[in-house]
Formats: structure tokens, sequence, C-alpha cells
């Protein structure tokens, strides 16, 4: 199918005809601006070939012009080589024409031609719907995929079933499955596939049935027990209400009362007995009491009188034994005092030989320490004389310098002199010596240098006066003289003759300082205790050293004096007794200061003492020890003695007084009463016993047979309690009886069985119902999965056509992906390297699909020889220029096939595209085809 | 002397099987019995009615239940209705007699609660003995009382009993309420007049169980004997002479059970639709039938199954009960009407595969195929 023309009249913003200029064959591109008119060229399309003229809908209307008017189209086209001109006029006047070749039609009949022409069924009020909708692509639809209709589902479905080797049977298969699930949806919920209408209300009614099933069971349940609660109380009222056992047990009760009074006229008179009894009873057993107390005591007293006599004895053996440790303990504390007195002198004479040896040794450090000052002082001795050298010598360092500088001094001025000085040199025959004078002396051979005017005189020759031309010669000489003038006053002060006496003794002095410094040291190390080498702290030192010496001196005439005392005292005090006496004395009469030799041997003498004074002491102490020993043995043997006395003379004294007691005790029983006065009154007692007790026995001998009053007593209680007991069961039983009455009235009346077996029977008829309703929805539910996998599996059969149809313009522009369509034939997913869903994919890419999907609809109508064509209007806005190019080859490929109209506001970039160039262009009148 | 014997009208008996209407219908039936027992009597001339026990269903009907038969019988002034309780209406202390002794009989209608001779035909000198249940069962034989009886000499002794006659037949005995299998002979009975046994059965001959007048269990018995819907006519001539027996068609309703109906073709149908209709040609309406139902039937027997059997038969008894259906036996040659391919037919391929396959799936897999031809058969009549 070719559009060759297409003219349009009163269509929204063309009121006046316009034309639209250039259709042909393969691609037809319309570029113009917006607001140019391209959409309702659409519009004008889509309503001659889908709307029938006489449609009043609102769509319609819509395309009237602002200024109203009738929207008039004429489209030409070929078919099959036929030419064919379709006319529509809308609103008012409203027809429709259509020429198929020689082929005429008008009015509904036309649209009927063109409807089957173009395979599209009434969709609502006139529009037509089809596959022809996914073709005519208006501005923005291209963003979506086609939504089709059942019809263009259909449609799509007849062509493809078309390549497919058998009926598929699609229609057929949908028109089943939809009686299926209209049926099943009577019993089920389409969506949750709960139970639904008849099958609900009968799962409803079942289980209200059951609920009233059972609360009619209950009640029965109720009403038997009712019933036989009923029974059970009518027997009880029954028995209750019998006068004759009524009277019986009155009788009974009466004859039990009469029981009980004579019961208990016997039972006080034999408590009255047994009271008497009772009294005399115990009057006897005090008088006996009494009496077996009174011997008791007799024997108790002499017990003790016999326990004191031997305790007596004893006591006496104890003082004795006690008396002798008395004595051993006094015995031996002499001992121990004894020995306590000789380890004293013990140790006395080991201090005094300690002490000895203190003050040997003592002498001994104070004789270093005289040594040590002795040397100390020589070093002093010796410094003094050498500092007294050294202060003799004046010639210092300074007074030297001084010195050396006046002689260098001196000898520049002298040289100052000399250099101008007049040169005389003298060389004399040895005969002439003595023949020539100079200055009235001998005048030497040589050459001389004259710095004043000098005689010479020649015996024999006369004088020559020679006067040194010198400049400045006064002034030089002056400052000679001054020169040697301050050496000489140097000199002096330094007490020399000359400069080499004063470099001498400039020597001297220097070797002085060095004995000095040599005395010094030998002083510094004479004083073990110098802190420093100050002199001030040096002569401290000395001095300190001569005051401990001193001090020391001191401490030993004292310590000497207090020895000697301590010897005389000792000796004077008694006589020490023992080889420690000795050694005391041997250690004090040793002399003292009787020269070296004797004070090694008395040290070594002392030593000796020392050790025997010590071994003499440990004897002595151990002596005492045991001696200590010993008396605290006896001391304890002794207060052990002294305790038993002790002991056995507060037992004694205790026997006594208790033996006191009892005989004070039985004096005051005799003097109340004798013993031959309770004697007497014993017997009296006894026989008063035995007379109660015979009447006590002949009572109860009596009552043996007669039933125990508290038996008989709660008996009548128990007969009490019954009959009271009666009466109340009686008053509650007939209102049990009467009530339980109503309520089996009430519940006969209702006929609940009648009724249960009713509702037993609703209930198994619903439940019968409600199984029937689920093997109906179980089978019509198994029937529509079935049907619809089944159909499913066709459709993705069928599917393979359209897909292999769109397969090669897909794989021009998405290289290398497959497709995949749902079976309404949407594509519902991309795979490249990965699935990809449609609706996750960009607006640009989607578009493209979108679009390329629709001109696979359009290829399988062209294949299956149906009409065909593609109207794109403003499509692929969001494709970039690298698959707008790509596009467009599938475009311009299809375009070989059959017809594709594009319209676009775009006119650069739809320009590579190519196709015939079309124009709107107004015309007087759209031109009738009659 | 003349009497009716009947027993066992149950009356409020439901149906567990029938829908409302057949209810309603069945159990109006079981009221209008006595009327029809009342004019047998008059028809017959016989001036008393004996119902040996179960007058009532439940031990507890509903007042209107509990009045219905009192007032028929009332309706029949000129006959004297004697009743005994039975195991469904035992006579106890707020039992049904004692509901119907509160409020008051007709003069006509005598409820015998106590056991013990009593004179009921004066001109006849008959004496009824009646067995009274208190209880629903009792272990002793109640008719042991009628042995030492004391009558006037030559009195007609009837006895009227309701419970299970001992030892007879081969019967599994019962535990409850024993009647000895020769009581009328230990007791001089003229006649012993029994209940509680649904269809007539004669002891021997003068112990009788009337059955019920008006039938109410599906039997597989031919004519209806075996069901009940009957009662006795009695004509004693004096006290040794052996009781002249008739028994009378009371019933309406034919109940009939077919066990093993097989249907395999279209003839079976045909033979099961002509069978049931001729149980009482002249009036399928009264007919109750229990068919157990199997076999295997193609596509279009089974359509004329459900239009013959289900939907015109069903509505030409008064009811049809159906354990059981036959299955449908399809074949790939039954499939070929949904062409030989498409959804359709690959749908029906793979149920049939199901359906073969046997169980309960198996089953359900039929059932959906039976559906699918079903509309396909009505898409094909629509489009046809």
């Amino acid at each position: 199918m070719i559009l060759t023309d297409l003219q349009i009249e009163g269509f929204r913003r063309f009121a006046s005809p316009v034309r639209l200029d250039g259709l042909g064959p393969g691609l037809n591109v319309l570029s113009a601006p917006n607001e140019a008119g391209k959409s309702t060229l659409l519009a004008a399309l889509k309503a001659v070939l889908m709307v029938r003229s006489s449609s009043k809908a609102k769509p319609v209307k819509d395309l009237q012009p602002y200024g109203g008017g009738a929207p008039h189209v004429a489209v030409s086209f070929t078919w099959k080589g036929m030419d064919c001109h379709l006319e529509k006029q809308f609103i008012s006047k409203a027809f429709t024409r259509l020429m198929l070749g020689a082929e005429r039609f008008e009015g509904d009949q036309a649209e009927e031609a063109l409807r089957n022409l173009l395979g599209l069924e009434e969709a609502s009020k006139g529009e037509a719907a089809g596959l022809w909708s996914a073709l005519l692509v208006g501005q923005g639809e291209s963003f979506a995929q086609p939504d089709l209709n059942q019809t263009g589902q259909d449609s799509l479905r007849s062509c493809l079933e078309h390549g497919v080797d058998h009926a598929t049977g699609g229609a057929a298969a949908s028109a089943v499955l939809s009686r299926v699930r209209d049926r099943l949806h009577l019993l089920q919920t389409a969506k949750s596939g709960q139970p639904t209408g008849k099958y609900k209300q009968a799962l409803e009614q079942e289980v209200q049935a059951q609920a009233c099933l059972q609360d009619l069971q209950n009640r029965r349940a109720a009403l038997e027990e009712d019933l036989a609660a009923l029974d059970q109380a009518r027997r009880a009222l029954r028995e209750q209400e019998d006068p004759e056992r009524k009277a019986q047990d009155e009788a009974e009760l009466l004859a039990l009362r009469q029981l009980r009074d004579k019961l208990r006229v016997a039972d006080a008179e034999e408590q009255a007995a047994r009271a008497a009894l009772a009294t005399v009873t115990h009057t006897r057993n005090s008088i006996c009491d009494e009496q077996e107390r009174r011997q008791e005591r007799r024997e108790s007293q002499r017990k003790l009188e016999r326990d004191a006599a031997e305790m007596q004895h004893d006591l006496q053996a104890l003082t004795l034994r006690t008396a002798q440790a008395r004595q051993r303990y006094e015995e031996s504390r002499t001992q121990r005092e004894q020995a306590e007195q000789q380890q004293q002198a013990a140790r006395q004479a080991l201090l005094a030989v300690s002490r000895r040896a203190t003050v040997l040794q003592q002498r001994a450090a104070l004789d270093r320490s005289k040594q040590t000052l002795h040397r100390a002082e020589a070093a002093c001795m010796r410094l003094e004389q050498a500092r007294a050298v050294l202060a003799a010598l004046q010639v210092d360092e300074g007074l030297i310098r001084r010195v050396r500088k006046a002689v260098r001094e001196q000898d520049a001025a002298q040289a100052a002199l000399n250099a101008r000085a007049t040169r005389l040199t003298v060389t004399l025959q040895p005969e002439a010596a003595g023949r020539v004078l100079l200055d009235g002396a001998a005048c030497p051979q040589g050459e001389m240098v004259l710095t004043q005017a000098a005689d010479v005189q020649v015996e024999g020759i006369g004088q020559f006066r020679i006067t040194p031309a010198v400049k400045d010669h006064d002034e030089a000489l002056a400052a000679a003289d001054t020169a040697r003038q301050q050496l000489q006053s140097v000199l002096h002060s330094a007490g020399c003759q000359s400069a080499e006496h004063a470099e001498t003794l400039f020597e001297e002095r220097r070797q002085a300082e060095t004995r000095v410094a040599e005395a010094r040291a030998a002083f510094v190390a004479s004083l073990p205790s110098a802190r420093d080498e100050r002199d001030a702290t040096l002569f401290e030192a000395l001095a300190t050293l001569r005051q401990d010496l001193s001090d020391q001196v001191a401490a030993l005439e004292r310590e000497q004096a207090a020895f000697e005392q301590d010897c005389q005292s000792s000796a004077l005090a008694g006589a020490p007794e023992g080889r420690a006496a000795q050694i005391a004395t041997e250690t004090v009469c040793s002399p003292e200061a009787e020269g070296g030799v004797q004070t090694d041997q008395t040290e070594a003498t002392l030593q000796a003492l020392q050790q025997k004074a010590r071994q003499e002491e440990e004897r002595a102490a151990r002596v005492a020890d045991e001696a200590r020993q010993r008396e605290r043995t006896e001391q304890a043997a002794y207060n052990a003695a002294q305790n038993l006395q002790d002991k056995a003379e507060a037992e004694l004294r205790q026997k006594q007084t208790e033996r006191d007691q009892v005989g004070r005790e039985l004096a005051v029983s005799a003097a109340r009463e004798s013993d031959d006065a309770l004697a007497a009154r014993a017997a009296e007692t006894a026989q008063a016993q035995a007379q109660a007790e015979a009447h006590v026995q002949a009572l109860k001998a009596g009552r043996e047979t007669e039933q125990p009053l508290s038996v008989v007593e709660t008996r009548i209680m128990r007969r009490e309690q019954a009959l009271e007991n009666a009466r109340t069961s009686i008053a509650r039983l007939r209102e049990e009886i009467k009530e339980r009455e109503t309520r089996v009235r009430v519940a006969e009346g209702d006929g609940l069985d009648e009724k249960i077996a009713e509702a037993g029977r609703t209930a198994s008829r619903l439940k019968l119902d409600c199984e029937g309703y689920e093997r109906e929805r179980a089978a019509l539910a198994l029937l529509d999965q079935t049907l619809s996998d089944a159909e499913k599996t066709q459709t993705e059969r069928y599917l393979a056509p359209l897909v292999r149809t769109l397969q090669p313009a897909f794989s021009t522009v998405f290289p290398g992906a497959s497709l995949e369509m749902d079976t309404g034939f949407g594509l519902c997913g991309l795979t490249r390297r990965t699935a990809e869903e449609f609706g996750r994919l960009s607006d640009g890419t989607r578009e493209q699909i979108a679009v390329l999907v629709r001109l696979g609809f359009a290829e399988l109508l062209h294949a299956r020889q149906s009409p065909a064509i593609l109207v794109l209007d403003d499509a692929l806005s969001f494709s970039d220029s690298q698959r707008l190019e790509l596009m467009f080859d599938v475009l311009a490929d299809a375009a070989t096939r059959f017809q594709i109209l594009v319209l676009t506001c775009r006119a650069e970039a739809f320009a590579r595209l190519g196709g015939r160039p079309l124009s709107l262009r107004p015309i007087p009148q759209i031109t009738e085809r009659r | 002397m003349k009497f009716i014997h009947t027993s066992d009208w149950q009356i409020g008996r439901t149906f567990r099987f029938a829908d409302d209407d057949t209810l309603g219908a069945l159990q109006a039936e079981r009221l209008e019995v006595i009327r029809r027992l009342g004019l047998l009597a008059r028809q017959e001339g016989a001036a008393h009615v004996l119902v040996a026990g179960d007058v009532y269903e439940h031990e507890t009907p509903a007042e209107r239940t509990l009045h219905q038969p009192i007032e028929r019988m009332r309706d029949f002034a000129d006959i004297q209705w004697h009743l005994i309780p039975g195991n469904h209406d035992a006579d106890q202390p707020e039992g049904v007699w004692a509901r119907l002794a509160r409020s008051g009989l007709p003069e006509n209608v005598t409820v015998h609660r106590e056991p013990g001779p009593i004179l009921i035909d004066t001109a006849h000198n008959a004496w009824a003995l009646p067995a009274v249940l208190k209880r629903r069962h009792v272990l002793t034989d109640l008719t042991a009382y009628m042995d030492e009886a004391e009558t006037p000499p030559d009195a007609l002794r009837i006895g009227l009993a309701h419970g299970s006659v001992v030892g007879f037949g081969g019967e599994v005995e019962s535990e409850h309420n024993p009647v000895a299998l020769d009581r009328a002979r230990r007791a001089g009975l003229a006649y012993l007049a029994l209940g509680d046994w649904h269809g007539f059965c004669q002891i021997d001959a003068r112990t009788i169980y009337s059955g019920t007048p008006e039938t109410d269990r599906f039997t597989t018995g031919g004519g209806g004997g075996g069901g009940g819907g009957e009662a006795v006519v009695v004509t004693l001539h004096g006290p040794r002479a052996e009781p002249e027996i008739k028994r009378h068609r009371t019933g309406r309703y034919t109940w009939k059970k077919l066990d093993d109906v097989v249907l395999t073709s279209e003839q079976d149908i045909l033979a099961l639709d002509a069978r049931i209709r001729s149980i009482a040609p002249d009036n399928p309406g009264a007919v109750l039938v229990w068919a157990a139902v199997s076999g295997l039937l193609s596509v279009d027997d089974m359509a004329l199954y459900e239009s013959n059997i289900l939907k015109r038969l069903s509505g030409a008894v008064a009811c049809l009960r159906l354990t059981g259906a036959p299955q449908l036996s399809a074949g790939l040659d039954d499939l070929d009407r949904f062409g030989s391919g498409g959804a359709v037919r690959a749908a029906a391929e793979h149920l049939l595969a199901q359906s073969e396959a046997g169980g309960a799936e198996g089953q359900l897999a039929s059932e959906a195929l039976q559906r699918l031809f079903l509309f396909w058969q009505e898409m094909g009549a629509q489009a046809g």
C-alpha cells in the first residue's frame, strides 16, 4: 500500500484545504517547523483510516478547526496495483467514500470494506482498532512500545499463524480460557484465588451450620443433664419427705437425750468419789514423803561425819609434805644466790681485763698521735725556715724585669751614641807602647769609638785633639747618662751592685721558692686531717692535732685513774674468790709505764687473761642458770603442795558446814512433829485411802455396761444436724426440681432432637456442596492452568517469526543484541552482554526499540501481503547522531519494502535520511473523486 | 375381633440425603399415612388400631411435631388408637408421653404407660397386655410379665411390645429390648403385635412385626416389602384360634437401592434410565432411588449420561441419590475434536496424560478434561 495523495480541510489549524505534496513509494520525509501542522496531518490520516465518519465522539469533535466546520479528508493510495481513493467528512454532512480500483463503496459499506482491507475491528464509539494504531505513531507515542488491544494482538497473531505450520488455535484457546475463567471466578477470586460467590457462601453456611449443630448438641447435653438431675432430685425429695422415717428419727433422738441425762448424773457421782480418793491419797503420800526425808537426812549426817574425819587425817599428811617442799625451796634459793654472786664476780673480772686492754690500746694510739704531731711540727718548722730565706731574697720577678729593661735601655742609648761617634783606630808600633797616650792614659790599640773630644798625646810628638763631629751629640750623651743612672737607681733599690749580681740573686730566689714548695708539700703530707692545702687550714689542722693529742692524754689519764680506783675499790670491796679474782688482781697490779717490751708482754698476758676470764664467766653463768632452774622446780613443787593443802582444808570446812546444816534440819523437823506422831498419822491415812478406793471401784463397776457420754452426745448432735439438713435439703430440692422442670419444659418445647437432626442434615448437605464446589474449583483451576500454559507455549512458538522479523533491524542498531518478547507482543528484554529489562533502558534506547518494534509489525503485515505503511511523527528525538544514522539505515532499508512517512521538525538532523521531500501546499479545494 | 396392627411411625424423622423439598414431602407423607391407616380401619371395620411403639422419632420433638399425629388420630373418633412407647420415644419422666399427658389426649387415643392387662374391647372380652419401655434400652424382656398376667377366662389376650425377638432367622441377637421368640405361646396370647423392625416380618402364626406404614429406608429388595410401607389387618376369631392376617399397603413412596451400577456404554445408560422409570411407571414421582454408579464412558456417552440421567431422570423421580460417577474414558481420537494442533489440543493432551497417570491428581485431571470437552461443545454449539 502506497499513499500517493493526502488532502485535508477543516482539520484544526487547517481550516482551508491543504495538500501533502510529493508522496511516493519508499521513504517520505516532511520537514517542517513546530506548529506547521504535522500532527494534524497524522490525526487526519488516523481519522480517515480508523474512525467512522458517523462518529460524534469527543476525539472527533476535537478535530474541528477553531472556528468550527466539518473535517474533511481525502487520501489516494495504490494497493495491489490498483488505484484507490478514500474520502471522509466528519460531524456535518458526514460521508465515507471508498474506491478500490473499479469497486466503489459508500457509507457503512465503505467503512466495512476499509476495515476488511486494513484488518481493523470496531473498538469503541466508531473508532476501529487493530495493528494500525501501532503503525501511525503520533508525537510522543514513539517512546513507549505499542500497547496492543485484543484486536491488535489477534491481528498480529493471525499474521504470525500464517507463518506457522499448522493452526495454533490461539484465538480458540483464548475463548475457552475466558469461559473457564468466567466459570472459575464464580468460585474463586481472580487475584488471590480465595473462595467466592456460592462456594464462599456454602463454606460460610457450613461453618454456621456446624456451629448451630454444636450449639444444639450442647443444649441437648444440658437438657440430658437437667433430666438426670431432675430424676435424682425427685428421688431424693421422696426419700427426705418419708414421714415414717421422720417419726423414727425423732423417737430415736428423744431416747438418746434421756440416756444422756442419766449418764450425766452418774458421771457427777463418780467424779466426786474420785476427788475424795485423790485427796486422801495426796495426804498419805505427803506423810510418807516426810518420813523418807527424815531417814535420808540422818543417813546423810552420818556419812558427812565420816568424811570429815577422813579428810582431817589427809590434811595432816599434806601439811607435812608442804613443809618439806618449802625447805627444799629455801635451799635451792640460797644456792641460786651464791651462783649468781660468783657469776657477778666473774663478770667483774672480765670487765677489768677488758678495761685494762682498752687503756693499753688508748696508750698506743696516743703514741701514734704524738709521732704524727712531731712530724708535722718538724715539717712546719722547715717550711718557716725556707720562707724566711725566701723573704730575705728581694730580687723577685718584677725587680729583675726592671733591671733587665734598664740594661737594655742603657745599651740602646750607648749604641745610639756609638753609632754617631768617631772611630779611632790605633795601631801602634810595639815600641810605641806607652808612648802614646789617649786622654792621659795609655792608648789602647785597635778601634775605638770616640763620643767626646779626646786628646791623644804622642810622646814625642805632641798632643792631638780629636773632636767628634757628632750631631745632637749632647742630647745623645744626656740620654746615655740618664739610662745609666736609671740602671744604677734600679740596682740600688734591689741592693745589687751590678746587673749580673742582680741575676745571681734572682736565681737564688727561684731556688728558695722551690724549697718552700717542697717544705710545704712535706708539711701537708704530715697532716693526716688537712682538708685542703691553704695555709690557714694547714695550721688549723696542726692546732687541731695538738688539741686532740692533749685531749687523748687527758682521757687516758682519766681512764687510768678510774681503772686504778676501780681496782682499789674492788680490792677493798671484799675478797672475790676464785680465779676470777686472781685474774682481776693480776690485771690491776701489772705496772703501767714500764717500757715497750713490758707493754708487749702485758698485752699477750692480757689476751690470755681475757680468754680465761671469758671462760670463767660462761661457766659461772651456766652454774647460775642451773641453780635458777632448780629453784623454779622446787618452788612449783612447793606451791602445788600448798594448793593441795588449801583445797583439803576448804573441803573439810564444807563437809563440816553440811553436817551442821543437816543436824539443824533434823532438829527442826523433830521439834514440829515427832517421829512417832508421824507414824501414827501415816497408818490412819492408809486406812482412809483403802476405803475411798473401794468406793470408786464400786461406782465404776456399776457403769461399765453404760455407753460413754461423749459418744451419746455426738450421736445426738449428728441426729439433730441430719434433721436440720433434711429440712434445708427438702427446700432446696423443691426449688431445684421447680427450676429444672421449667428448663426442661422450655427445652422440650423446642424439639431439640428434631432440630439436631435437621441441623445435622443441613451441615452434611452443605459439606457435600462445599466438596462439590471444591472439586469443581480444582478442576477449573487445573484447566485454567493447563490452558494458560499451553497457550503460552503456543504463543512462544509463533512469536519466533516476529523475533526473526525484528532481529535484522535490531542487529543493525544494537549489534550483537538478542530480543525477548512476551505473549502480549511487547519486547520484555534485550540481551547484549547481559539481560536488560526494557524499563531500565535509557529513554533514547527505549524509543529506538519502540520504533523498531513498530517497524517489525509493519514488516509482518507486509510479508503477509496486507496493506502496511509506517508513519512516525517527531520520532527519534533522543537519539545521538550515531544511533540516528543507524536508524536511518534501517528505515531506508525497510522503505524499500513498504512506504514510510517521517514527519520531523529537525530538518538538519533528518537531512541525512534522504527520501522524498514532502511539503504542505494550500489548494483551492479538495479534489473530489466521484 | 378385628384390628389394625402398625408401628414405627417415626414422626419427625429427617433424611440427610434429601433436599429441603423432598424432605418436606417425605415428612408430610409420614403424617398422611395416619389418615390412610384410619381410613383402612374404617374400610376394614376395625375398631382399634394398635401402634407397637416408636410413634415419634425423637425423645423431645417440637410442640408441633408432638401434636401432629395426635391430631390426625383425633380426626378418627370412631377408632380407638392404642399406643405404647418405643425405644425412640421411651416413657421417661419428662418424655413425650409425660408431655402429652400434661396437655391432655383425645378420648380415642390411649397411651399405655404401665404394663398390665387392660380391657380394650368389652364386647370381645379383649385385653391388651402392653410392654412399656421406660428407657431407650433395657436388657430385660419386658413381655415376661405377660406369662403370669391374669385375665378373665376366654379373654382375647393381645400382646403389644417394642423390641427384637431373640434367636429368629439367624439374626444377630439384639442386646437391647429383647423379646422371647415364643412369648405368644408362653403367655397364651392370641396375638403379639410387635414393633421396631421396619419391614413386615412374621415370626410365627401369632407373632408379627407390621413394619413401618411409610417406607423410610433404601432397600435392595423387590416390591417394597423389606423396607415397610404396610399395615397388618388382624382378625381374631377366638383366644385359641389362629389369627387371620392380611397385609395392606399403606406407603406412598417407593425406596429403591441399586448397587453396583456399571456404565460403559450408551446401552447401559439407557438401561439404567429404563430400570428406574419402571419402578413405578405410572408414578415415578413417588420413587426414591439410590444408585451406586461406576464405569467408564466415552466423551459422547458422558454427555448422554449428563443429560439423560443427571438432568432428566433426576427431575422425573422424587429423589435420585447417586454415589460415585462414571469416569471419562477419552482417547487421543477424542482429542481430535479440538483440532490436530493448537493450544487447546495441547492442553487436552496434557490433561489426558495426567488423568491416565491415575491417583487423586489423575481424577482431577480427568474432571478438568471433561469440562474442557463440555466448554468446547458449548462453544461449538454457539458457533454452529
